[in-house]
């Protein structure tokens, strides 16, 4: 009886680590199940278009696609959608009408092309999903950055600088969120560094705005902010060039001190470096343009029969004081984002020497 | 030949009369029928459905504005007001079907009622006025839903979205409707007629007895109206409710009216000028994508077409006032010498 009740738990006990392993274990996509013959024609719908960070990412996939995959790709199609998320359901059902083959789409919104992706998937219709926050679960593949690691992390260095600076997680706190609404927005605030926030009682938000990740907007907003907030303490920029505005507008008021979070924006690289001595210290997680990139060789690798894991979350690399030297690019504009495919030769023929 | 020359001479006073410019209306005609011959990808009843399911909400919003653009007023809060009606729909939706959409629609009639009362009775010029429902709506927007989201009953997306063998059938039956309505209050009511007169000279009209302010105010409804509507049927397309995605049907809404013949100083245009309108609109951005042209092109390309299109409706309302103008003073110049 009592080999029988051990043995009945041991079976138990490994049945139940079997099953969790399972739960775990990545799924992939079925062998040859989206195989067709190449030339391959690809739609890329992107949600943004016409700041920096778009210009160099639309550079970066058309550099993958004629360099590593060539013979492979008759046709790319690549839309912007400028964050609209009509232009974006009109720009997919185009790129379906125009015929290809698999779909690339980097949502405007994690919700609203749910229903449309979900209807491409069960016709059959290989889609990738990038970049950002996505609710949906049908697709071929899922590449994205970890938007709420992004704000976690940033928000999290900030709360322990603001320990170091005051004794104890006390003080003021000014928001610059990006386009509110948006999927990245509302990973890297939202469900990101919000949370994180909200565990300090004692962090008040005392002033909130909205930069549109533009420089321009970001330092109208975050100039009026600091007026009306002269002591604040930190400022959580949701990214952008916003964060080199508000360390300029910062530093402007003698706020070296100000803790703000950033991004991997080379202009605001030169500013942490050429502050540093200052007492400007700052956090840049990344939102790398390259994960796109793996959701392109996934397409390609489904078109060709192979088999992927469908979904795949990076973790943000993070730009530390520590590490920013090894990053900036002292001969390129401000306008690189440093954590991009595209190799540094095709930046200076894009940019110029400076 | 005389019966050549009177056609010709109907077809003429007809042009001459019409809203839009009829050149319009033949170079629309032109450019689909070599769209069908030489683009195969445009003529595929897939690519038409698709054409006739997004043109439905701009269709909505830019037949609301035209109202208000007769009454010599702007609306510039119709995206606003989609953005919020998105948001509500997904908020009340699941709790009550019926009663969602009622207070979807009520919402956007209830901005349109404010900017009516603050055009009318406050005189605040109605660019600012709506502007700044614009702000407040979108504020409202995003305190109902911060982020996209929301659930969306499906029968209620199958109704909106409803075909019948791949034919959008709903959609058509709105299409219809929207442009019917709008012609006949329009053109065949009395209210029609006094937003008319007092979109045109509202001094005249007042002396004419048309009690303007009531006329305007329900301009401003209408308006708000068709831009809830127009935030249902984007609700059932995106089937969430998201702060911002009326956002572009702001100005889309104003391209749309002008490009179809609607003039902003008020008292002269029509729904069946801003159906062209929209036509064409939704039809560029299809054809943009259909030929990879590219974005930052097709932005150049949509601003000189829409230049060039009211730029050659202002001239040739500018030689037709010149005409009257010359023919009114020779005949008073005969008149003198008589």
């Amino acid at each position: 009886m009592k080999r029988f009740a051990i043995g009945a738990l041991s079976l138990v006990f490994l049945l139940g680590i079997a099953i969790s392993a399972m739960a775990q274990a990545p799924s992939y996509t079925q062998f040859g199940k989206y195989k067709k013959e190449p030339p391959y024609k690809i739609g890329f719908s992107y949600h943004g278009g016409g700041i920096d960070y778009d210009i160099q990412f639309d550079a970066a996939i058309k550099w993958l696609a004629n360099k590593e995959y060539g013979s492979l790709i008759s046709n790319l199609y690549m839309t912007d959608a400028q964050f609209d998320v009509a232009k974006q359901q009109a720009d997919v059902e185009d790129l379906i009408a125009k015929g290809i083959d698999g779909l690339i789409i980097s949502p405007v919104s994690p919700s609203a092309e749910v229903s449309l992706i979900n209807s491409l998937y069960d016709k059959g219709i290989p889609v990738v999903v990038v970049l950002g926050e996505y609710d949906g679960n049908k697709y071929t593949a899922y590449r994205a950055s970890n938007a709420q690691d992004f704000g976690r992390i940033g928000a999290e260095w900030m709360v322990q600088q603001l320990i170091k600076k005051v004794g104890s997680p006390k003080g003021s706190l000014i928001v610059l969120h990006g386009v509110p609404g948006a999927a990245a927005e509302i990973g890297r605030w939202d469900r990101g560094a919000k949370p994180v926030f909200a565990k300090y009682p004692q962090i008040k938000i005392v002033g909130e705005g909205a930069g549109q990740w533009a420089y321009d907007e970001g330092k109208r907003v975050i100039t009026t902010l600091l007026a009306a907030n002269p002591k604040a303490d930190m400022i959580w920029s949701c990214g952008g060039q916003m964060s080199l505005a508000a360390a300029e507008v910062c530093a402007a008021n003698g706020r070296y001190d100000c803790i703000i979070s950033g991004e991997d924006y080379n202009g605001l690289f030169k500013f942490w470096i050429a502050n540093k001595s200052k007492g400007f210290s700052c956090i840049a997680p990344t939102f790398p343009s390259w994960i796109a990139n793996t959701g392109f060789d996934a397409m390609i690798q489904v078109l060709l029969g192979q088999t992927v894991q469908v979904k795949e979350v990076f973790p943000p690399p993070t730009i530390t004081d520590d590490t920013v030297r090894n990053y900036v690019v002292p001969s390129l504009p401000d306008t690189i984002w440093v954590a991009t495919a595209l190799p540094k030769a095709v930046l200076q023929e894009m940019y110029g020497k400076k | 030949m005389r019966m050549r020359r009177r056609w010709a001479a109907r077809i003429r006073e007809k042009a001459r009369k019409a809203h839009a410019p009829i050149g319009l209306y033949l170079g629309l005609s032109f450019v689909i029928l070599v769209l069908f011959l030489f683009l195969p990808q445009f003529r595929t009843p897939l690519n038409l459905s698709n054409l006739l399911l997004r043109s439905i909400p701009l269709l909505a919003v830019a037949a609301g504005q035209t109202f208000v653009l007769i009454g010599a007023g702007i609306d510039l809060s119709v995206g606003s007001v989609i953005s919020l009606s998105t948001c509500v729909a997904s908020v009340t939706m699941e709790h009550n079907l019926i009663l969602g959409i009622i207070l979807t629609l009520a919402s956007g009639m209830a901005v349109g009622l404010a900017n009516g009362i603050g055009v009318t009775k406050l005189r605040i010029n109605p660019f600012l006025m709506t502007l700044g429902t614009t702000i407040i709506v979108s504020g409202i927007s995003l305190l109902i839903r911060p982020y996209p989201g929301g659930t969306i009953p499906q029968v209620f997306i199958d109704f909106m979205l409803g075909s019948v063998g791949g034919v959008p059938v709903i959609c058509i039956v709105f299409f219809v409707v929207i442009a019917g309505v709008g012609i006949v209050v329009l053109r065949k009511s009395r209210y029609g007629r006094h937003l008319y007169a007092t979109g045109g000279n509202l001094d005249a009209a007042k002396l004419a007895g048309v009690r303007i302010n009531a006329v305007l105010i329900a301009s401003y409804i209408i308006s708000g109206f068709a831009a809830a509507f127009a935030g249902l049927y984007m609700t059932a397309r995106i089937t969430s409710g998201d702060p911002q995605t009326g956002s572009p049907f702001q100005m889309q809404s104003i391209a749309a009216a002008v490009l179809g013949g609607t003039a902003l100083t008020g008292g002269r245009g029509g729904i069946f000028g801003t159906v062209i309108g929209v036509v064409i609109l939704v039809m560029l951005g299809n054809v943009f994508n259909l030929l990879d042209i590219n974005l930052y092109w097709q932005q150049v390309l949509r601003g000189l077409i829409l230049i060039l299109v009211v730029g050659f409706s202002q001239f040739r309302a500018l030689t037709r006032s010149r005409t009257v103008l010359g023919a009114s003073q020779s005949a008073q110049g005969t008149g003198e010498r008589r």
